[in-house]
C-alpha cells in the first residue's frame, strides 16, 4: 500500500479503537504535535459521520413518504373510524393452528397479545399491522380470553431474523409484508371465521397477491395458493388507491412517457423521487406551464439548460386530481429504484447557486476596484501655447468631417503614462505648415486586440502626438484625425505608431516606425510583454523625449487576489450553470404566490 | 407510542418505526415554521434535519431526555430554523428590521446548551455528505456497505466483484482518501465565500 493509504488505515484503526495501547499513546502524541495529522483525522471522522447521516437521511425520507401517503388517505376521506393502516393487504401467512415442524418462524416468539373473545377486537400491533377480530371468529374451546403471538416481517432484516424467504414453488416473490398469527399455547384455538388483517406497505404493485405460507420439513416456507387481494374487509382504501394508481399510469403514459421515464433519462430527466426534490406547488406550476416559469424561476432555467435548451410540453388543462394521480404513480414506481442512483439535480443546482453567488460577489468587488482605478492611459503634456504662437495658423476643420474620438478603457492591472512635454497636438499644428500634406493613415490590428488597446501616432521631429480612434464603422482600423483616415502629415519624416493596453490580464504592446507617405496602412501586432521589455524597446527608439511608462494600477494587487479566487472556484463550477436568472435573490420561492412584477398570472 | 418506546426503537436500530411515530409531530413544527416566515418546503427541511439530529443523539447511550419528546423536537426545530434564518440573512443583513424580527436564541440555548455545537457539527457533516455524493457510485456503495451495512470485506469483495479481500480493503482506503480530499476542497470553497 502507498504510505498515504497506510496512514488512512492507521487513522481508521485509531477511530475504531483498534490500536494497541502502546500504539495508541504514540499516535496521540503524534496528533498533539502535528496539526496536519489532526486535520486529517477530523476529515476522516467527518466522512464517517456523513456515511451514517446518509443512511439516516434515507430513513427520514421514507418516513416522510409514509406520512404523506397516510395523510393522502385521510385527505381522500377514506378513513373508517379507525385509522386505516394498510395501503394494501399483501402477503399474509396463515396456516391451520397445530404444531408443525420447528421453523424459523416458531423459534422466536413474536409479540404477545391477549384478546377478549367476548367482544369485537381491533388490534394494532406495534410494527404496524391492523387486525380486526370479530367476536366469534376464534374458537378457543370455551375460554373467554386467548393469548396470541404475532410476528411480522416487512424489511429484509425482519426476514433474516425470522428465517423467512420469499419463494413460491421455486419462483422468487417480491414481498409487501408477511405476518404469522398463532396462539401462544399450540392447539388451544382455531380460527373459524375470517379475521381481517391489514399490513402497512410502502408500495403497491399490480398483480400483488395474497399467499399462504406452508412450512416444509426443513422449516422453509413455501408460499402457495395465491389469491387476489380482498378489498371486502377494507372496502375503500385499497380499491381507491389502486384505481388512482391505474389512472395515474394511464395519464403518465398518455402525457409523459414520450419524453420521461421514472428510472431513466429519456428526452427529459428521470422522474424517480421527483416529489422529494421539488415542492408540490412548484411541480404543479411546472407541469402546467414550464415555459412561463422559465421567465422567472432559476431552477426551471437550470433544468432547461441541462436538457438541451428544450422546454417541456405544457399541460394547462390537467386537473389537480390528474396531476396528483400522476405523482402518486411516479412515487409508487420510484420505490423500485435505489434513491442513491437517481441524479439529484437539486444538488447540482444548489452547487450552481452557491458558485454563482460567490462568483457574483467576487465580480462585484472586482468591478468596484476597477472603477476606482485611474484611467488606463493618461497623456500628459504641458503645451502652454508658446509653441503654437511661433507658427501662426488658423485652421478650422471642415464641418462635414468629424474627428475621431479615442476610446477610454478602464484600467484593470496596468496604467500607461505617455508623457510628452512640449509636444503638440495634431489638430492645432500640422495643417498649413511647410512640408505638410493631406495624407491618409490607417493602423490595423486584429479585432480582439483592437478592442483593448490605445493607439498613438508620434512624430518626434515635429513633437506631435495624436491618439487614435476607430475609423468610421470599423472595429479593427484606427485613424488619427478625421474619421475617414485623413490627416495632414509631414511627408518623408520619421514617425511611429504604437499600441498599449492589456489583453486577458497581460500587458500588450506594439510599436512600428515608418517614413510618412501620402497613403499608408500599417499593421500592428500587439504582443504580451513585461514592463522591462517595453521600457527597453522605448529606450532604443529616438522618440525625442516622449516617454511611455507602465505601472501597476492602483488596485492591481487586490484585483489579482480576486482573480485567483475566481479561478479557484471556477474549478467547482457545475455544468449547465450559465443562466441569466437572478440567483442573488434571497429565496427561491419565486414560483407560486410570489410572482415577480411583469410575470403574468 | 410513548417517548421511551420511541427512544428504545431508535436504540435498537428500528429507526423506520420510530420515525413513523415521530412524524406525528410534523404538523406542529410546520405551523411553527410557517409562523416564523418559512414555507412548507422549509418546514419539511427543518423537520427532517431535526429528526436526523434526534436520531444521532438518541443513538448515544449517554443521551437523556429531560423533557417530553415533542417539546424536545420543537426546541430543536426552532433552533435549526433560527440558524437557517441567520445564515440566509447574513449576506443581506443591512436591513435593521430583519434583525429586530429575529427571535431570541438565548431561551433555546438555556434549555439545550449543547445544541449550538451539534448544529455546527451537523453543518460540517452535511458538507462531508456532499463530498460523499460527489464520489463515484461504486466508491460510495463500497463505503456504505462497509460502514453502514457493516458487511465484512470478504462479503464486499464477493458482492462487488473485487478479486480479493485485500483489494477490497485497498479500494476502501482509496475511496476514503478521495472522499477526504473532496471534503477538503469543499471546505476551501466555502471559505472563499467569506472573502
Amino acid at each position: 500500500m502507498r504510505p498515504e493509504l497506510e496512514l488512512i488505515e492507521k487513522i481508521e484503526q485509531y477511530l475504531n479503537g483498534k490500536l494497541s495501547p502502546a500504539d495508541n499513546t504514540a499516535f496521540e502524541a503524534q496528533l498533539a504535535a502535528d496539526p496536519n495529522l489532526r486535520e486529517q483525522l477530523r476529515l476522516q471522522s467527518d466522512i464517517r459521520a456523513a456515511l451514517q447521516r446518509t443512511v439516516l437521511a434515507t430513513s427520514v425520507r421514507h418516513a416522510r413518504q409514509h406520512y404523506h401517503a397516510m395523510r393522502w388517505l385521510r385527505w381522500g376521506g377514506f378513513s373508517l373510524g379507525v385509522a386505516v393502516v394498510a395501503i394494501g393487504t399483501l402477503l399474509m401467512l396463515t396456516r391451520p393452528w397445530h404444531s408443525g415442524p420447528k421453523s424459523g418462524l416458531t423459534s422466536i416468539s413474536g409479540e404477545i397479545y391477549t384478546i377478549d373473545l367476548t367482544r369485537d377486537t381491533i388490534l394494532k400491533t406495534r410494527p404496524g399491522a391492523l387486525l380486526r377480530i370479530p367476536r366469534g371468529s376464534i374458537d378457543a374451546r370455551g375460554a373467554t380470553t386467548i393469548r396470541i403471538a404475532i410476528k411480522e416481517a416487512y424489511t429484509i432484516a425482519d426476514m433474516i431474523r425470522y428465517g423467512l424467504t420469499t419463494r413460491s414453488d421455486g419462483q422468487p416473490l417480491s414481498s409487501g409484508g408477511m405476518i404469522d398469527i398463532r396462539p401462544v399455547d399450540a392447539d388451544s384455538a382455531r380460527i373459524i371465521r375470517p379475521v381481517a388483517v391489514s399490513l402497512p406497505t410502502g408500495r403497491i404493485e399490480e398483480g400483488m397477491n395474497l399467499y399462504k405460507g406452508s412450512v416444509d420439513n426443513n422449516g422453509k416456507v413455501n408460499w402457495v395458493d395465491p389469491r387476489p387481494l380482498s378489498d371486502t374487509t377494507q372496502p375503500t382504501s385499497n380499491s381507491v388507491i389502486r384505481q388512482y394508481l391505474a389512472e395515474g399510469r394511464t395519464l403518465f403514459e398518455t402525457h409523459c412517457s414520450q419524453c420521461h421515464s421514472v428510472a431513466h433519462i429519456v428526452t427529459g430527466p428521470a422522474l424517480a423521487y421527483i416529489e422529494e426534490r421539488r415542492p408540490q406547488e412548484w411541480l404543479f406550476g411546472y407541469i402546467r406551464d414550464n415555459r412561463k416559469m422559465l421567465s422567472y424561476d432559476c431552477y426551471s432555467q437550470y433544468i432547461y439548460n441541462a436538457f438541451n435548451k428544450t422546454p417541456m410540453n405544457t399541460f394547462p388543462s390537467l386537473t389537480d386530481k390528474s396531476i396528483d394521480q400522476i405523482l402518486l404513480y411516479i412515487g409508487n414506481q420510484s420505490q423500485l429504484i435505489d434513491s442513491n442512483k437517481v441524479t439529484n439535480y437539486t444538488r447540482e443546482f444548489d452547487s450552481c447557486r452557491q458558485y454563482r453567488r460567490m462568483a457574483g460577489l467576487l465580480e462585484k468587488n472586482r468591478l468596484a476596484l476597477i472603477t476606482a482605478n485611474e484611467n488606463r492611459t493618461e497623456v500628459r503634456n504641458n503645451n502652454s501655447g508658446t509653441a503654437i504662437t511661433d507658427t501662426p495658423i488658423v485652421y478650422t476643420s471642415p464641418a462635414a468631417v468629424t474627428t475621431v474620438t479615442p476610446v477610454e478603457h478602464p484600467s484593470i492591472y496596468y496604467t500607461f503614462t505617455v508623457e510628452s512635454f512640449g509636444w503638440y497636438n495634431v489638430d492645432a499644428l500640422l495643417k498649413g505648415l511647410p512640408g505638410i500634406q493631406q495624407s491618409e493613415l490607417r493602423v490595423s490590428m486584429t479585432a480582439e486586440y483592437a478592442a483593448e488597446v490605445n493607439v498613438f501616432l508620434a512624430i518626434p521631429g515635429r513633437k506631435v502626438l495624436a491618439e487614435g480612434g476607430f475609423l468610421k464603422d470599423s472595429k479593427t482600423e484606427f485613424c488619427f484625425y478625421t474619421e475617414d483616415g485623413q490627416i495632414p502629415l509631414p511627408q518623408g519624416e520619421q514617425a511611429y505608431v504604437f499600441a498599449t493596453g492589456e489583453y486577458q490580464g497581460k500587458l500588450v504592446f506594439a510599436i512600428r516606425g515608418f517614413t510618412v507617405e501620402r497613403q499608408q496602412s500599417i499593421e500592428l501586432q500587439p504582443m504580451a510583454m513585461t514592463k522591462t521589455q517595453i521600457a527597453d524597446i522605448v529606450a532604443h527608439l529616438d522618440l525625442n523625449q516622449l516617454s511611455i511608462r507602465v505601472d501597476d494600477s492602483r488596485n492591481a494587487a487586490k484585483i489579482r487576489v480576486i482573480d485567483t479566487s475566481l479561478a479557484a472556484i471556477a474549478r467547482f463550477k457545475p455544468q449547465h450553470c450559465d443562466c441569466d436568472c437572478r440567483l442573488d435573490e434571497p429565496r427561491d420561492s419565486s414560483w407560486g404566490e410570489k410572482m415577480p412584477a411583469g410575470a403574468t398570472k | 407510542m410513548d417517548d421511551q418506546s420511541i427512544l428504545q426503537l431508535i436504540r435498537t436500530g428500528k429507526n423506520d418505526l420510530a420515525l413513523n411515530a415521530l412524524y406525528r409531530n410534523y404538523p406542529t413544527i410546520r405551523k411553527m415554521i410557517r409562523a416564523r416566515g418559512g414555507t412548507t418546503k422549509d418546514a419539511e427541511d427543518v423537520f427532517q434535519e431535526t429528526l436526523i439530529i434526534l436520531l444521532r443523539k438518541a443513538a448515544d447511550p449517554q443521551f437523556r431526555l429531560t423533557a417530553q419528546l415533542t417539546t424536545y423536537l420543537y426546541s430543536v426545530a426552532r433552533f435549526v430554523w433560527n440558524d437557517q434564518l441567520r445564515n440566509r440573512r447574513a449576506p443581506v443583513s443591512d436591513n435593521v428590521s430583519d434583525l429586530a424580527d429575529r427571535p431570541a436564541l438565548t431561551s433555546d440555548l438555556a434549555d439545550y446548551p449543547d445544541l449550538a455545537g451539534t448544529l455546527a457539527d451537523e453543518c460540517r457533516i452535511r458538507l462531508a455528505e456532499q463530498a460523499l455524493g460527489d464520489l463515484k457510485d461504486r466508491c460510495r456503495e463500497l463505503l456504505l456497505l462497509f460502514y453502514q451495512a457493516q458487511l465484512s470485506l470478504a462479503a464486499i469483495a464477493a458482492k462487488m466483484g473485487y478479486s480479493s479481500e485485500n483489494s477490497a480493503k485497498n479500494q476502501k482506503y482509496k475511496c476514503l482518501e478521495s472522499a477526504r480530499s473532496r471534503l477538503k476542497q469543499l471546505e476551501l470553497l466555502q471559505q472563499t465565500q467569506t472573502l
